[in-house]
């Protein structure tokens, strides 16, 4: 079981041991409802890969829970408890009628397919993040007593609090996988790959040609090629378009009336491609910032995840937008905004380019440097404040205050 | 001038002029609006009515429209044929703006400099096409061998689609409720092609397929002497997209050859002059330009006039109505 990870924040990290602590009793208080398996986040989870250190941390709090309380001498300790009876049974009731909603739609492929499911994620992520902003909901440190001592925990060195991955790992990894490569018998990898082609083709079973083709080495990466090369890759839909906008605070309307004007000024509304470059699957920041600029008034370019850098700068140049908006939190951000400002520099293209994600300061200030307008992290949780700050970007570069 | 370097080069059938000039077709600032004015006006004059292949895709939200285009996109393009598409998506009427969404299905487009793809917002158009589809289709048109226009059907745009393009294809899903809504509407009368999408997921299709034709036989008799088609396909697994793209084909040269696409043409353009100039003068404006008739009759004589020049030609000719009125 890995316990919510979404509720840690990066303003006062230190908080999240509490949240995480919580969190760990909620999955193993009750005995019968007690997880197998616990996996614990770290409380720089926010911020970028935990350190061994910060990994312990975590741990140690699995191994007080257990050893330093009497939790496991009792049976379940919630016996009786007529509250979290009635708890438990509204959570039931309500993942029943869902999974009755999903089976009435043909199942989860279907669900998917049809953009149901994506849809409800982005919809309730809209509420959460809008709760956020109004103050509805309370995050100690982030949107309520947010004055506070500098962390001592992320003081020091930028990047000290983190993991920093050697630049070399990447290298070493390709050195050892092309050594693996090597050393297999090149004769049985493509007989097993041709196997695996021709039982695809004929809709078989590829169970059988799979596990031959890992005994001859086969890689991940060619057998995935063999699939992609006959079914192509799925695009799933990206559920932003779904969904109205609430009643708009004074804030929007106010950032809406701004867009507007700029828009005028330009001489048609803004545009904005939303992208997110490379292999990095999340995409809740991007989908909130997207469909927020539509509230505000944007016309708004958003093709979902694992775009090359190349298919940014063709969309952003074909589309006519005013603005980029990347969204990385893979930690990829140097590699891949660099790569960006490169392709729209040799395009002729004089874009202004906001990013957004899992940004060190270090890396932010490096990106400023190299061209980036804006950086935003999760601590930026006022997504009306920055929406009026890329119209100022807009502006901005076309030299308009 | 910018806007004749742009012309050149779009004549030239230049892809890197093409953003650039639907930029400047969609700029409501007044210079801007002249340099759109002359590069429009130039193109239409000499693409005149050859030019790309113009087909409208319209059909309910979901139904695959992207989708299938994606997979006429690969088709044509292993036929070596250039593809310009513009999809228009509508606009937000609280916010005013838009989530852009067809470009993800389009896949095909991704670095292939033999593929473009504008998306495009309908903005205060509810339900309708964007302002600048009209010219953006002229300017896809010189520079690519097909182009085609997505648009979501919903009634009014059908027919404003159908102004727009040589041939007009319907998707519709299997078993879809709203069928019988079109029909009812009368916008089965518009298409040329009709294609039941997603046959991939079942026998539904066949149902739909021949509900469509039984319709069909319903409807009043095309005057342009084509009988509308229904074709099954799977824009998801290729099937049946072959026979898609020879029918629209089949159309074409049905077209060129009862001289169809001259007054087919032509009757768009006066139907686009017609919609810009009711838009900006409201029926009041065109009251005093002595009525409906006399607009159409205006706009009837005037040949070999860009419909660009003509509406500008013509909103002058009102203008000193509404100023004599006054008067
Ligand atoms: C939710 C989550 C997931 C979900 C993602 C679901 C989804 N569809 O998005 C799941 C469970 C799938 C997941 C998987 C993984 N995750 Co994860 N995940 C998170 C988590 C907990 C929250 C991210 C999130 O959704 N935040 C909410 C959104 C709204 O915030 P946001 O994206 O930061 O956006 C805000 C700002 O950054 C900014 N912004 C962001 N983008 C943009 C763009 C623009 C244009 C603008 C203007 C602003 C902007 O505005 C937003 C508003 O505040 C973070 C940790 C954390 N608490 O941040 C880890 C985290 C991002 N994941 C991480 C990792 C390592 C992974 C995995 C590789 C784990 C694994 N080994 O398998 C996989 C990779 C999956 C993949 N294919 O890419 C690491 C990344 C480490 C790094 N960068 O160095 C993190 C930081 C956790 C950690 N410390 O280890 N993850
Ligand atoms: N099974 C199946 N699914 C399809 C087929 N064509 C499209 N789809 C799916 O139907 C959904 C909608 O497809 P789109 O191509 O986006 O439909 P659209 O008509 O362009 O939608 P809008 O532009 O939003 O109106 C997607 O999930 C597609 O994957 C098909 O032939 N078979
Ligand atoms: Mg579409």
């Amino acid at each position: 079981m890995q316990v919510n990870s979404l509720g840690l924040t990066e303003a006062q990290p230190e908080n999240n041991v509490i949240r995480i602590v919580l969190e760990s009793l909620g999955v193993t208080l009750s005995k019968k409802a007690r997880c197998r398996a616990l996996q614990l986040p770290a409380w720089n989870e926010a911020l970028g890969l935990p350190r061994p250190w910060d990994q312990q941390w975590s741990l140690r709090i699995q191994q007080i829970l257990a050893c330093e309380t009497d939790l496991l001498d009792h049976e379940d300790i919630f016996d009786g408890s007529v509250v979290i009876e009635a708890r438990t049974a509204e959570l039931v009731e309500a993942s029943r009628e869902e999974l009755q909603r999903v089976l009435d739609m043909g199942g989860a492929v279907a669900a998917v397919d049809n953009a149901y499911m994506k849809q409800r994620l982005v919809e309730s992520h809209t509420a959460r993040v809008r709760e956020i902003e109004s103050g509805e909901r309370i995050v100690v440190g982030l949107n309520a007593y947010t004055e506070a001592e500098p962390s001592l925990l992320t003081t020091g060195d930028a990047g000290a609090s983190i993991l920093v991955v050697d630049d070399d790992a990447e290298r070493e990894q390709i050195e050892r996988l092309q050594a693996f490569r090597r050393q297999r018998n090149q004769k049985e990898v493509e007989a097993a790959l041709a196997n695996l082609g021709d039982v695809l083709a004929n809709g078989g079973n590829v169970m059988p040609p799979s596990i031959r083709a890992a005994h001859a080495g086969v890689t991940t990466g060619e057998w995935a090629d063999a699939l992609r090369a006959l079914f192509g890759e799925y695009r799933a839909p990206t559920g932003v378009s779904g969904g109205q906008p609430r009643a708009a605070s004074a804030e929007t309307l106010e950032v809406r009336e701004r867009t507007r004007k700029l828009g005028e000024k330009l001489g048609r509304p803004l545009k904005i491609l939303v992208g997110k470059p490379g292999l990095d699957g999340h995409s809740n920041g991007a989908e909130q910032i997207a469909v927020r600029a539509r509230d505000v008034g944007m016309e708004v370019v958003y093709d979902g995840i694992r775009l090359t850098p190349e298919e940014i700068v063709q969309s952003a140049r074909d589309e006519g937008v005013h603005l980029i908006g990347l969204s990385i939190l893979s930690g990829s951000h140097g590699v891949l905004v660099m790569d960006v400002l490169r392709r729209l520099q040799e395009a002729g293209l004089d874009l202004p380019v906001v990013v957004g994600g899992i940004i060190p300061d270090a890396d932010a200030r490096a990106l400023t440097e190299a061209g980036v307008r804006r950086v935003y992290t999760p601590k930026d949780f006022d997504l009306t404040r920055i929406m009026g700050e890329m119209v100022d970007v807009v502006a901005e570069s076309h030299g308009l205050h | 001038m910018a806007s004749t370097e742009l012309a050149e080069r779009l004549l030239a059938r230049d892809r890197a002029a093409v953003p650039d000039a639907l930029n400047l077709i969609d700029d409501r600032r007044p210079a801007r609006r002249d340099e759109s004015f002359a590069l429009l006006d130039r193109l239409q004059r000499e693409v005149g009515d050859g030019g790309a292949l113009r087909v409208g895709v319209t059909g309910a939200p979901g139904s695959g429209k992207s989708t299938l285009l994606d997979a006429l996109v690969r088709a044509l393009r292993r036929r070596e044929r250039s593809v310009g598409i513009i999809a228009v998506d509508p606009s937000s009427p609280k916010s005013g703006g838009a989530l852009l969404g067809d470009r993800v299905r389009l896949r095909s487009a991704a670095g292939d400099p033999g593929v473009f793809v504008r998306s495009m917002a309908a903005r205060d158009r509810l339900g309708g096409l964007a302002d600048a589809t009209f010219a953006g289709v002229e300017v896809l048109c010189a520079v690519f061998d097909w182009v085609f226009v997505e648009t979501v059907g919903v009634g009014q745009s059908e027919s404003e689609v159908a102004g727009l393009v040589d041939t007009l294809a319907f998707v519709a899903q299997p078993a879809a409720g709203d069928l019988l809504q079109f029909m009812k509407a009368g916008i089965v009368e518009l298409p040329h092609l009709f294609v039941v999408n997603k046959t991939d997921l079942g026998p539904a299709a066949e149902r739909t397929a021949a509900e469509l034709q039984a319709g069909l036989r319903l409807g009043e008799a095309p005057e342009d002497g084509w009988a509308p088609v229904v074709l099954r396909a799977s824009a998801r697994d290729g099937g049946g997209v072959d026979a898609v793209l020879e029918a629209m084909e089949a159309h074409r040269r049905h077209l060129e050859a009862t001289g169809g696409l001259k007054e087919r043409r032509r009757r768009g353009r006066i139907a686009f002059v017609r919609e810009a100039l009711v838009r900006r003068y409201g029926s009041y404006g065109i009251q005093r330009f002595g009525g409906r008739e006399k607009l159409d009759e205006r706009l009837g004589a005037a040949e070999g006039s860009s419909a660009f020049r003509l509406v500008r030609d013509v909103a002058r000719e009102i203008e000193t109505a509404l100023a004599e009125a006054c008067a």
